[in-house]
């Protein structure tokens, strides 16, 4: 019987596909589109963000002392004795600020004293 | 400064500007005098000699001229001060006029020098004087601070005056809780002036005590006393932030 049949299992031909085709799992072209997205998703996002709010050191007041609120002026805080009392305070703080302990136009000049020559 | 008086305002600042060009001429002669003072010391010579005793006697002259062109504004400062006491500008012009008539004796000196030796006993009458004008002048700096920090005390405890005055005459207006914080604070106020004042006792103690001290001593002296003389402003200044706090609640009745 002639109807015998090759045991060997058939090899398959390989030599149509190209190695370059089996090897290229990863397109370059792909790498590109993607650095493009993230980089339109990133601005994109950091244009929606809103702009940081300055930091603002609030500045203290000479006399941090709140205005009572709610708490009626006696009809005394109109007179002419508080009026003046309260005018020499801003008076004496005005005052105060203005004046130099250190005013460097008083300070001495410094001269020199030995001459520098000999028998001196 | 605009609204000050124009005479008195003229005056010192006149005399500043005065002890400016005078102190502009100094660096002028003291660097001229340098370098006349190094040839001779080098080459010792005749003609080097001669240059060095001519640049000698402008510099002797013109740091005597310095000096008392300093001391003028100085007496101009006090003049014009409007806190010192008559009794005090008395004793602070003397002084300080006394040390421009010693410079005026100086630099007239400086016109008779005929060689170097004489420069050198000239220099160093100066020398040996100096202390004493460098202390009247600090003595005289001080003295004027601690004549405005006074002004300013005096408007202080009127103030506290005039506000307890005030109290005590409405004393119905206020809540009894009111009154009794008032009264307190008042007593707060009252300690920091009391603090200024042993302060302002120290600074007066130490200013005594200036001419005594080698110049050192003087120079040293004196930074401290400026630093107290700063904390006595400081304390001052916290007692007319207490005395506006003060005045802020005394216009309500609780």
């Amino acid at each position: 019987m002639d109807t015998m049949t090759d045991p060997s299992p058939s090899i398959p031909d390989l030599t149509d596909e190209t190695p370059q085709k089996i090897r290229k799992g990863f397109d370059i072209r792909y790498l590109f589109v993607l650095m493009i997205l993230i980089g339109v998703v990133g601005g994109t996002y950091t244009l929606l963000q809103k702009p940081k709010e300055e930091v603002v050191v609030p500045t203290p007041t000479q006399i941090p002392t709140p205005t009572p609120v709610g708490k009626v002026k006696l009809p005394l805080a109109t007179s002419s004795a508080f009026l003046e009392i309260n005018a020499s305070v801003a008076s004496l703080s005005s005052s105060l600020s203005a004046l130099q302990i250190n005013d460097t136009t008083l300070v001495p000049p410094q001269v020199e004293l030995p001459l520098g020559f000999a028998n001196e | 400064m605009f609204f000050l008086p124009a005479t008195v305002w003229a005056s010192s600042t006149s005399a500043y500007q005065e002890y400016l060009q005078e102190f502009d001429k100094y660096r002028t002669i003291l660097n001229d005098f340098k370098v006349a003072r190094a040839e001779y010391l080098k080459f010792k010579t005749l003609a080097s000699e001669e240059k060095a005793l001519t640049a000698t006697k402008a510099f002797v002259s013109q740091r005597s001229y310095l000096l008392r062109s300093y001391l003028v504004f100085v007496a101009e400062r006090i003049k014009e001060n409007p806190s010192m006491s008559p009794s005090d500008k008395s004793l602070y012009s003397t002084m300080i006029n006394n040390e421009i008539q010693f410079l005026a004796g100086n630099a007239a000196l400086a016109g008779s020098i005929a060689k170097l030796s004489d420069a050198n006993g000239v220099s160093e009458q100066l020398t040996s004087h100096y202390t004493i004008l460098q202390s009247s002048a600090y003595q005289t700096i001080v003295a004027l601070k601690i004549a405005d920090l006074g002004k300013l005390d005096a408007s202080y405890y009127e103030i506290l005056t005039k506000s307890n005055d005030f109290i005590q005459n409405n004393k119905s207006a206020y809540a009894p809780e009111t009154l009794v914080r008032l009264e307190r604070w008042m007593l707060q106020i009252q300690n920091k002036r009391s603090i200024y004042q042993q302060k302002i006792e120290e600074i007066q103690k130490e200013n005594a005590t200036l001419k005594k001290a080698s110049l050192e001593e003087i120079t040293a002296s004196f930074t401290r006393i400026q630093k107290a003389l700063a904390d006595a402003k400081q304390y001052l200044g916290e007692g007319a932030s207490y005395l506006q706090e003060l005045t802020n609640a005394m216009q309500y009745k609780e």
